[in-house]
């Protein structure tokens, strides 16, 4: 490895960066801005991907045709789901429902391995101290919970001050 | 594999040596440069945190590390600089916003661009506390890979700015209710 020339690391550096900025441009930022488990674990190949080419251990055109071959392939997944309700969820969990109207649902929280504790806490993160002002919560695709709140305990929105009237 | 307690020592002191060579490149770069700013940023960053490891294991030359380094951070600074002076330049490498939703409507064709399934745009709004698509005025993906969502006027949160509209009138009522009775 003493033996790398410096120019030819300049040289290689250089010609990855412009092709993963063309190539990251073409197949559009969803590929990898759109942050699911999917696109997190791809977006880390694609960045461990470019060492092994700055220092001479595969051929440019290798790193290239690699780069390349995961970027398309994820765009394939990425818009058949997007297009087919089936195939997107087998690529993607889909949404699960923690609590309905105030009541936890047993079950949906088994099959998530959720605590009663872990529910807790991601009520609190939302602002929400008790299961009863929920109306909906669910655990979603890209493992964040969503809380919507019962109508009594929703903040109030400008349409509610007719109810003034 | 014997291991040679120089090495180790030598292992440390380039762990050490990357750590402050990598802060001073990304304090350099600016925050908005590096990780959060869009997908490509994000991956430049993971480019530089895996470029190291052949410099603190030793395996190319630090002057080599260094260099690698350098002429990414160099790119990137050009890069982000072009596309703050050139307005041509910033749309060929930068992603323009994308509108998922106008008016309380779905726009299909914008979200079969940007690969989203509509399941995947009602998470996102849930996630933003937002029940109905129809509260949404507009839904923007971001060029950070961010969902921004502004409401329409009835389903903002109220103001303190509406409670004094409300003030005078529900006075009037007040009144005009004693008035009869």
């Amino acid at each position: 490895m003493e033996n790398l020339d410096l120019p030819g690391i300049v040289f290689r550096v250089s010609i990855m960066y412009v092709y993963a900025l063309a190539l990251l441009r073409i197949s559009g930022k969803q590929s990898v801005s759109h942050l699911t488990a999917l696109d997190f674990i791809v977006t880390l190949i694609i960045g461990d991907l470019f060492d092994d080419v700055f220092w001479a251990e595969v051929p440019i055109v290798q790193g290239m045709v690699a780069f390349a071959s995961i970027t398309l392939v994820h765009f394939l997944v990425t818009y058949a789901a997007s297009r087919n309700r089936f195939i997107h969820q087998i690529i993607c969990s889909p949404p699960r429902l923690m609590i309905q109207n105030g009541k936890l649902l047993q079950e949906n929280l088994r099959r998530e391995r959720m605590s009663p504790e872990t529910t807790q806490f991601e009520l609190r993160l939302n602002g929400e101290e008790h299961p009863r002002n929920v109306k909906e919560a669910r655990l979603e695709p890209k493992g964040q919970v969503s809380v919507l709140k019962s109508p009594l305990s929703k903040p109030i929105q400008k349409k509610d001050l007719d109810l003034l009237g | 594999m014997e291991i040679d307690t120089n090495e180790l020592l030598y292992t440390a002191l380039r762990a050490s040596f990357v750590y402050f060579f990598l802060l001073l490149i990304i304090r350099v770069l600016g925050k908005r440069e590096i990780g959060n700013t869009s997908a490509f940023d994000l991956i430049v960053a993971l480019i530089l945190g895996e470029v190291v490891d052949e410099i603190i294991y030793g395996d190319v030359t630090i002057l080599q590390g260094v260099v690698a380094i350098m002429v990414v951070a160099v790119w990137h600074l050009v890069n982000s600089w072009a596309s703050f002076k050139s307005d041509v330049i910033d749309k060929i490498t930068g992603a323009p916003p994308t509108v998922m939703v106008k008016n309380g409507q779905i726009q299909r064709k914008n979200l079969a661009k940007e690969r989203i399934n509509e399941e995947e745009l009602f998470s996102e709004l849930r996630m933003m506390g937002v029940e109905e698509v129809e509260e949404v005025k507009q839904a923007t993906l971001e060029p950070n890979g961010k969902v921004s969502v502004l409401l329409e006027e009835w389903a903002k949160p109220v103001q303190r700015q509406d409670l004094t509209e409300l003030k005078p009138k529900g006075h009037k009522k007040k009144a005009q209710r004693n008035g009869k009775s």
